[in-house]
């Protein structure tokens, strides 16, 4: 069935050339020159670009592989694949002066549910979303709601970073801790002894796309905390969350280092590798550096061997993860929507995506479920425990929907100033409740 | 111009005439004023000017970014009242923008004199210090701004491990340094040093050129007089450089009130908005929360105090000129 | 110029003048020191907080055993020294992006140049009605932030006005951006030049027979010239500075100026390639450095002659 599936694909790649030969024709036979230019018309065709803007991947073998994909499939398609990687955190600029001038990358990666926020200037890719869907079954429930808007897709689910705590086995043992917490209240008690010893527990909350979020929304959610309820009310002044906002002031006292409320998505990162902190809450990469560079610990073994993946804690509502994921948009003002339709179908195409994954070393996971049983798991077994958990993770604004403003609420960082307005000292619990509730109700317009 | 010429004499003639009218327009100052100030008319006009009022209109809107124009509604002050009333950042934003420029300002006034006098006496290898010392202000500064935030890192800033081996080597037992970026006032304090860093090079040059303007009689007179150094400071020295300085303040607070590459790269208005700056909030709302409208209103609320800081400037110089 | 007071002693000239100077140059080129050790260590002795971080030891080690033994080794010297440089020269497209700054930079501060002199020649000199209104337009083009317009202006660069043709991706579209901050400071600082320049010049010239325009191209340009130099050199150093423009404008990274590709290439997920981008820091000073070091006197010069006036 699936090669029948792909023969159909490759025909309408071929009638897709033709089609735009054609296209190339009648628009240049229309224009003055019409005959002079209709005579080259196959060049023209083939100068027919497609620009893909991505963030420049963690891991580079990841990178290496989809330059490699694009232009193995440019050369297939007659078209002209251009990939632009950039810094994650420079992305959402250059979507919005795009969007907003109707110029730009043909292909927009989202992280979380960003792309949501200009839900009415992307092309509606339902019809590729449900096409993957019945060919390799269903997304993962959060990657399919963080891309959808108002019972459409606005962007195809592509990949997820998981984030789970990195342990330093080592040092938790020489605290006396045996087994990794439970809950939140055991992780301060046990976190309070690797403080102690020089290695707490590192947590940004600063300003940056990615770790502070990891923390925050699961940490909240753990405790029952929404920022809004199904129905799409702003309840973040509730009990729970004072809750969760009180406990988070002592645990971050008590067992916190204190330099995460300036730590970017690198910091923490650079902060285990070089053995200051005991755990942390991260994707693979803290793992994957460790393993491809070598890296030692302070007796001279690698220290791989040392890191063990353990899951978020339980808070009285229970155990939570947040794994961002990255989905693939194409803005309305593109020239070429069928053409990147057609490369985003063909991207999420098995023998590709497995390859991208794969050579990505697991840093990320696939939005569609099926990959939970690829083989790469088996390659990378110390990473495992990010599938194991996998499907534990919440969309943005759970409880409501992931809407253009819940996509607001993480891009300005409120839930995440919430936790450092306590971490700094800036506000007691009940201030910062306050002060978050007026920043959500501001920004969701209640 | 005879009428019995031939019709192409008379093109030639009357094409001439042209010409030559056209060369006595130029000698006229109100037509060659205007002509001269065409080409930077010209680009502030299209580049400047026209999105200006986009940017006014927006603030005065709902729009957001990929909001179709026709839903587009004119919300009249909406934006400016929500962020004085409502919003809570803003106020933080206007505090940290103060802060931040106040003491830039004065710290590189104060420097940059001072380095100014000392670069003035140079003689030895002059080119090779004044070259030095004005590095900080040529270099880009977002690559600086990476080279301070591993300056500033907390496990592995120099400053850091310097302190710590001081204090070991003094015997006053360990200390682990300030954790620059992530406490509300020192990450302040750390951009805004990193602005005097950058700034007060542009400071000190500008007012070395100020200082060879002065005239060496009035100090020698002075000396005369049996005034002091510092008295010939206050009265030589500072007055005779008060041209370029109203000029240097003028130029460097409005860039340092609308900066945005250091905290952009160092902080991104963290922790807890504690170092956001108009720029950078503005940005954070327009450009990544997508609230086109809001962000501008942000933005355009520097425009009376920077407007405040150029009406002083012409005043002041309109003063001088009488 | 260089006064030196009589009678000075040695030590009062040690703590009022060497050492105070020293502290300044130290204060503002040890960042640039820490770059360059930065970019001489290994990515294993960056993240080790045990080894003395003043000193890349991998790398003077291999100096020194190298000037011990008499022994050159080309090959030892770039792995343990200069590895982030190679691989920031070689595998990114570091030297293709310094080519775009200086190709940015130069061309738009000739434009702002050319606009400048004209606007501030007009300003100083002709008593055309409303120019003083003009100036202060012009003046007051400074206090838009480019943080406001940047949005709208990608509005006009990618659909450019009459021409119907999109600047993005191009270094036009930076080169008809800049001048728009760069036109203030330098018809400002012109204007004062030009005021110091006697009139009665001029006028001779015009006596004499040359137009308006001929003096002004003739005698006062030329001695003008520090002042305009004074005026290139700071055009120059900001337009090789700007960021956000450059960010948003260009999106294909061999059309990237050296800001925003060292950025948004050499800055990845969350892993930050510190020998790299300290190398990248590095080397896209040194040419602005160089042009500075060699024009440095002539910039406080025209600087001197603006204030004149």
């Amino acid at each position: 069935m699936a090669k029948k599936a792909s023969s159909k694909r490759e025909i309408t790649r071929r009638d897709f050339v033709k089609m735009t030969g054609i296209a190339g024709m009648a628009a240049a036979a229309t224009g003055i020159e019409g005959i002079l230019v209709s005579r080259q018309a196959p060049v023209y065709a083939q100068e027919r670009s497609l620009h893909f803007l991505l963030w420049k991947n963690f891991s580079p073998p990841a990178d290496v592989e989809i330059l490699r994909q694009g232009e193995e499939w440019g050369k297939q398609s007659k078209v002209k694949v251009k990939i632009e990687q950039i810094n994650a955190n420079d992305i959402p600029a250059r979507a919005a002066a795009a969007i907003e001038s109707k110029q730009g990358p043909d292909i927009i990666q989202f992280f979380h549910n960003w792309q949501n926020q200009y839900g009415n200037s992307l092309v509606d890719v339902t019809d590729i979303c449900t096409g993957l869907e019945s060919k390799y079954g269903g997304y993962i429930d959060y990657c399919k709601a963080d891309a959808m808007l108002g019972g459409r897709f606005t962007a195809v689910p592509h990949t997820v970073v998981p984030n789970i705590y990195v342990v330093r086995a080592s040092y938790m043992k020489a605290a006396g801790t045996t087994n990794w917490p439970k809950t939140w209240d055991e992780l301060r008690r046990e976190g309070k002894k690797w403080k102690a010893k020089g290695h707490p527990i590192g947590q940004t909350v600063g300003h940056t796309f990615g770790d502070a979020v990891d923390f925050t929304y699961p940490y909240l959610w753990s405790f029952g905390a929404a920022e809004r309820d199904e129905k799409g009310k702003v309840v973040i002044a509730s009990k729970e969350t004072l809750e969760a906002l009180k406990f988070f002031k002592v645990l971050w006292d008590d067992a916190m280092d204190p330099a995460g409320a300036g730590w970017d998505d690198s910091s923490n990162n650079r902060s285990f590798l070089s053995g200051a902190i005991t755990a942390t809450n991260n994707a693979p990469s803290i793992y994957l550096t460790a393993s491809n560079q070598v890296i030692l610990d302070e007796k001279g073994a690698p220290l791989v061997n040392d890191i063990l993946h353990v899951p978020n804690p339980a808070g009285p509502a229970g155990v939570f993860h947040y794994h961002y994921s990255q989905q693939l948009a194409i803005p309305k003002y593109s020239n070429n929507v069928e053409a990147a339709k057609e490369f985003i179908g063909w991207l999420m195409e098995k023998d590709q995506f497995t390859k991208y994954l794969r050579r990505g070393q697991a840093y990320q996971a696939a939005a569609l479920k099926v990959y939970m049983q690829d083989a790469m798991w088996d390659m990378f077994p110390a990473l495992k425990p990010y599938r194991d958990h996998l499907l534990e993770g919440q969309h943005v604004g759970w409880r409501g929907s992931a809407d253009a403003n819940a996509a607001r609420v993480v891009q300005n960082y409120v839930l995440i100033d919430m936790l450092a307005n306590l971490a700094t000292g800036k506000m007691t619990p009940e201030e910062s409740l306050k002060w978050g509730e007026g920043q959500l109700k501001s920004i969701y317009g209640a | 111009m005879s009428k019995e010429s031939h019709p192409d004499q008379l093109t030639v003639v009357s094409s001439n005439g042209r010409r030559k009218a056209a060369l006595a327009l130029l000698e006229r100052p109100n037509v060659l004023g205007y002509l001269l100030m065409m080409p930077a008319a010209f680009i502030i006009l299209f580049f400047v000017a026209y999105p200006f009022g986009w940017g006014v209109w927006m603030s005065l809107t709902n729009k957001q970014i990929g909001m179709p124009w026709s839903q587009v509604k004119f919300t009249g002050l909406k934006n400016y009242v929500d962020l004085v009333t409502k919003d809570g950042i803003f106020w933080t934003t206007v505090r940290n923008s103060f802060v931040y420029t106040g003491i830039a300002t004065v710290i590189k006034w104060a420097l940059g004199i001072w380095l100014a006098l000392l670069l003035n006496r140079m003689v030895r290898f002059q080119r090779i210090v004044r070259a030095a010392v004005l590095l900080p202000w040529i270099v880009p500064t977002v690559l600086s701004a990476i080279a301070f935030l591993w300056i500033f890192d907390p496990d592995f800033s120099v400053i850091n491990w310097t302190l710590r081996h001081f204090y070991g080597w003094m015997g006053w037992g360990h200390v682990r340094g300030p954790l620059w970026l992530a406490d509300p006032t020192l990450a302040l304090a750390s951009v805004t040093f990193v602005n005097i860093w950058r700034g007060t090079p542009f400071y000190a040059i500008s007012f070395l050129a100020g200082l060879q303007t002065i005239n060496p009689e009035l100090y020698e007179a002075a000396a005369i007089d049996g005034a002091s150094g510092w008295q010939r400071f206050w009265h030589v020295t500072l007055p005779g450089i008060r041209p370029i300085t109203v000029v240097v303040l003028v130029f460097s607070i409005i860039v340092t009130f609308s900066d945005f590459q250091i905290v952009y790269v160092l902080t991104r208005g963290g922790p807890a908005n504690s170092t956001h700056l108009f720029a950078t909030y503005a940005y954070q709302v327009a450009m990544v929360g997508s609230r086109l409208g809001l962000g501008a209103a942000v933005s355009l609320f520097m425009f009376p105090v920077l407007a405040l800081v150029i009406v002083f400037q012409l005043v002041y110089l309109r003063r001088e000129q009488a | 110029m260089v006064r030196r007071a009589v009678g000075e002693t040695f030590a009062k000239r040690l703590l009022v003048y060497h050492l105070p100077l020293f502290f300044f140059v130290l204060f503002a080129l040890f960042p640039f020191y820490w770059m360059l050790v930065t970019s001489l260590k290994s990515t294993r002795e960056t993240y080790n907080r045990q080894v003395n971080p003043y000193i890349p030891v991998a790398c003077a080690t291999t100096v020194v055993a190298q000037v011990h033994s008499l022994h050159f080794n080309g090959a030892a010297i770039m792995d343990n020294c200069f590895y982030h440089w190679r691989t920031l020269l070689r595998d990114t497209l570091f030297v293709r992006w310094l080519e775009n700054t200086l190709f940015v930079a130069i061309v738009s501060t000739f434009i702002s140049l050319f606009a400048g002199i004209t606007a501030a020649y007009a300003l100083a000199r002709l008593n055309f009605r409303g120019a003083d209104t003009l100036g202060v337009l012009i003046f007051i083009t400074y206090l838009v932030p480019p943080t406001l317009l940047f949005i709208p202006l990608s509005d006009v660069i990618g659909n450019l006005p009459v021409l119907h043709r999109s600047l993005l991706n191009s270094p036009w579209a930076l080169i008809v951006t800049y001048p728009t901050f760069l036109i203030p400071f330098c018809t400002w600082l012109l204007t004062g030049y030009f005021r110091t320049i006697p009139k009665e010049l001029e006028e001779a010239a015009m006596i004499d027979g040359a137009t308006r325009i001929q003096a002004m191209i003739r005698i006062v340009l030329p001695l003008a010239l520090p002042g305009v130099l004074s005026a290139g050199m700071f055009a120059f150093t900001l337009s090789a500075n700007e960021f956000l423009y450059a960010l948003i404008f260009i999106y294909d990274a061999s059309n990237k100026t050296v800001p925003v590709g060292v950025v948004s290439e050499l800055i990845k997920g969350d892993v930050f390639y510190w020998g790299e981008l300290m190398s990248g820091a590095l080397l896209g000073s040194v040419p602005v450095a160089l042009i500075y070091s060699f024009f440095v006197e002539h910039y406080v010069a025209g600087m001197t002659g603006a204030v004149k006036g």
